[in-house]
């Protein structure tokens, strides 16, 4: 029996070689700057580098310390609250607001650009900004007493407030952009659809669970994904807010203290590939679960 | 047409990453590269203007072809991760001697002992600050300030309450002092702590060090029979954590408060004392006479009978050289000049830290007088050996943080003071075993 073996003509030559061209400063990118560090990473987390000279292997070391690490566990049990608030308030916020924005005609870009400037705003400056609003001696407090709601005030940055305060902020700044990803996916929604469901006499809530949300399923599954691996990793706010104080310590503000502050980059090492892990077992998950909705 | 956007995308990135690299135009490796801290664009106008000064010296007395390259802005996390690199600057700054004791371990520090020699450094620099640029006897860096931790105060309130700083000396009239502040709604000591985590450090600097000198120098020491868990130092965070749980300690509140924030309350006259720096003329040079006025500067009162009031004493920072640079006698030059008078004398006009050498009593006369009267504490006790050891300049770096750290939750009843300093106890040996060697002057 002869093999077919496919016959390729020069034009198909050239368009796979210009492909692979396309995709090498990519690939190349991605393997320098994102490929190896994880792995030189996942290999620092084996040593007791410091940071500075020469790695000497110990072994599974500092995963077994971090797991006895009191500090680890309590910035890990911070992180899943984190994510907690974020896949469901923001979220929940984002899909009202985008419904309630996609029957709105006139003025669509101006309402969209207002919900989508927090986004813009450096993590730095809002992070200053709401430290201030956080004050107890001009901010949030002295608005509270001076509307009568006392009572609502307190130290919204101590050990017992200071992550839902931080989250809080973050919040601000992130549903914006969850509304303008949910407000693109809305619409792409068939207005046929509405339409018939009007004549159908279908309510408004009823037009949400069975038209819109469905609609939007792949793009909130994206949504949902993306908070998650972020809130694993997440920085910059509680870092400019709180330095990672007590009460509000994530994964990455203890990475960083342990590689720039206690010289123990090799333990930083092993915080960051559990980060990966789990953002990995996110992904895996999230594979498995689009493949089966596709199916 | 597609062909010219690639080969334009390629120059452009090899051109970024030649700039990465820093080599200059023509090549050459004529660069050096000096790397500083420093964020304020006054200090980094000032000290980029002194390197440039001693580049051209040197270039004219050898003619050689140096250009400066000088960077701001390098903070800790910036230097370790360069460090760590191939991309090492030539000087750089680093903040206290512990990080001087993991780079030297590293062998990535110049031994400048031969041109410190060479240069007498040590007939400049003060007795106790050349020890700590030493690290197994060799010369690895050059201390470029030197600091202590003070009360300040407010005279006005002071005056209200009746009060005389002269006399709060111990224990019992601090505690009045504070009982008095609070009972008249005045907060006693102002403490911002929430940006700036260090600050609760300020304040176990100063206590742990009026516990017993000798015996935090044993203790980080690893000294046999010496342990953080022991008495003293129990009793010393018994007395903290009941300064807070009364309010006297920024009405339980500084780790809400910024820094700017603890110094405006403060200025604002909110508060009777602030814990502060000897660094920090940069606060009181903005304000107006009046303002500045108010404030007084005393030590802080000892707090029992064994250990008089004393200054805790740190270098500000130091100057290191890269073990790889390959220009060490230009590197050597920049650092002895450093020493020059006349570069102190503009420094410490400038509200910028003034390296730990006998600087003329003339350079102190335009500051304004309570600058001065923080200055003639740090060198009095310099001058009779009264200082003791603020923790950035010589506790091991892990016990440091978690010092600062852990005493959060001894403040809100998550942690039992004997975990906290058994915890400390851990750390510090831990370091110790690890090569951490401390270099802690003996004091009198």
């Amino acid at each position: 029996m002869k093999t077919m073996i496919p016959v390729r003509n020069d034009r198909e030559k050239r368009r796979m070689l210009l492909a692979t061209f396309s995709i090498l400063p990519i690939f190349l990118y991605h393997f320098g700057f994102i490929i190896m560090p994880s792995i030189r990473t996942m290999y620092s987390s084996l040593t007791n580098w410091n940071g500075l000279g020469t790695r000497d292997f110990i072994g599974m070391d500092n995963y077994l310390e971090l797991m006895q690490d009191p500090n680890f566990i309590t910035a890990f049990g911070n992180n899943l609250k984190w994510m907690a608030l974020f896949l469901t308030i923001p979220i929940c916020i984002g899909i009202i607001l985008g419904f309630a924005l996609s029957g709105v005609t006139r003025g669509r870009l101006l309402f969209r650009a207002i919900y989508f400037l927090p986004y813009v705003i450096s993590a730095a400056i809002a992070g200053k900004i709401f430290a201030s609003f956080f004050n107890p001696y001009f901010g949030i407090n002295v608005v509270l007493k001076a509307m009568g709601m006392d009572f609502l005030s307190r130290d919204w940055l101590s050990p017992g407030n200071a992550l839902f305060s931080v989250a809080f902020v973050d919040m601000w700044h992130w549903w914006g952009f969850l509304l303008v990803l949910l407000l693109s996916a809305l619409q792409q929604i068939d207005p046929m659809l509405y339409e018939s469901a009007t004549l159908e006499g279908a309510g408004e809530v009823q037009k949400l669970w069975h038209i819109t949300l469905p609609c939007i399923k792949q793009t909130i599954i994206f949504i949902i994904l993306i908070t998650m691996v972020w809130s694993i990793s997440t920085f910059e706010y509680v870092w400019v807010m709180t330095r990672g104080s007590p009460g509000s310590e994530l994964l990455s503000t203890m990475l960083y203290k342990n590689a720039y502050m206690k010289y123990r980059a090799g333990y930083a090492g092993s915080i960051a590939v559990v980060q990966m892990f789990v953002s990995f077992l996110i992904f895996a998950g999230f594979g498995m679960l689009r493949k089966r909705l596709e199916d | 047409m597609k062909k010219f956007i690639l080969v334009g995308a390629c120059l452009l990135l090899m051109s970024g990453l030649g700039f990465a690299a820093g080599t200059n135009d023509d090549g050459k490796a004529q660069v050096f590269e000096v790397s500083v801290n420093t964020t304020k664009d006054e200090q980094n106008k000032l000290y980029e203007t002194v390197f440039q000064r001693f580049v051209d010296e040197y270039n004219k007395k050898y003619n050689t072809g140096y250009s400066l390259r000088f960077v701001s802005g390098q903070g800790m996390d910036i230097i370790n991760t360069r460090m760590s690199s191939k991309d090492k600057p030539d000087i750089f700054t680093i903040d206290s001697p512990a990080d001087a004791n993991q780079f030297a371990k590293d062998g990535l520090l110049l031994d400048m002992t031969d041109y410190a020699v060479k240069n007498k450094w040590k007939e400049s620099v003060f007795d106790w600050a050349y020890s700590l640029a030493q690290v197994n006897g060799r010369v690895v860096a050059l201390p470029y300030g030197y600091e202590g931790m003070v009360l300040w105060y407010n005279k006005d309130i002071m005056k209200e309450l009746g009060l005389n700083p002269a006399d709060i000396t111990n224990l019992e009239a601090y505690e009045n002092a504070m009982k008095k502040a609070a009972d008249a709604g005045y907060i006693p000591v102002m403490l911002g702590s929430q940006d700036w985590p260090w600050a609760q450090e300020w304040y176990l600097s100063i206590l742990y060090s009026y516990t017993g000198r000798n015996l935090v120098k044993n203790t980080i020491e690893g000294k046999p029979g010496f342990t953080w868990n022991s008495a003293p130092f129990r009793k010393t965070v018994e007395l903290y954590k009941s300064w807070h749980d009364r309010g006297y300690l920024a009405d339980k509140r500084s780790y809400v408060l910024t820094s700017d924030d603890a110094i405006n309350a403060f200025v604002g006259g909110k508060a009777l004392f602030k814990l502060e720096g000897t660094w920090a003329p940069y606060w009181m040079m903005p304000l107006d006479a009046a303002e500045r006025d108010k404030i007084g500067v005393m030590l802080h009162p000892a707090i029992n009978s064994t250990e008089r009031p004393h200054l805790p004493l740190a270098v500000g920072g130091m100057w290191c050289v890269s073990a790889t640079t390959a220009h060490k006698d230009l590197a050597a030059y920049i650092l002895t000049g450093l020493l020059g008078q006349d570069i102190q004398a503009d420094f410490l006009n400038n509200g910028m830290d003034v390296a730990p050498i006998k600087v003329e009593k003339s350079s102190f006369n335009g500051l304004i007088p309570t600058v001065q009267v923080m200055w003639n504490m740090v060198n009095g006790a310099l001058a009779d050996g009264s200082f003791g050891y603020t923790t950035w300049a010589f506790y091991p770096p892990e016990t440091r943080v978690y010092l600062y750290e852990g005493i959060v939750n001894v403040l809100e009843n998550k942690l039992g003071i004997d975990q906290y300093l058994t915890q400390m106890d851990v750390l510090n040996k831990k370091e110790l075993a690890q090569g951490f060697i401390p270099v802690i002057p003996a004091s009198k």
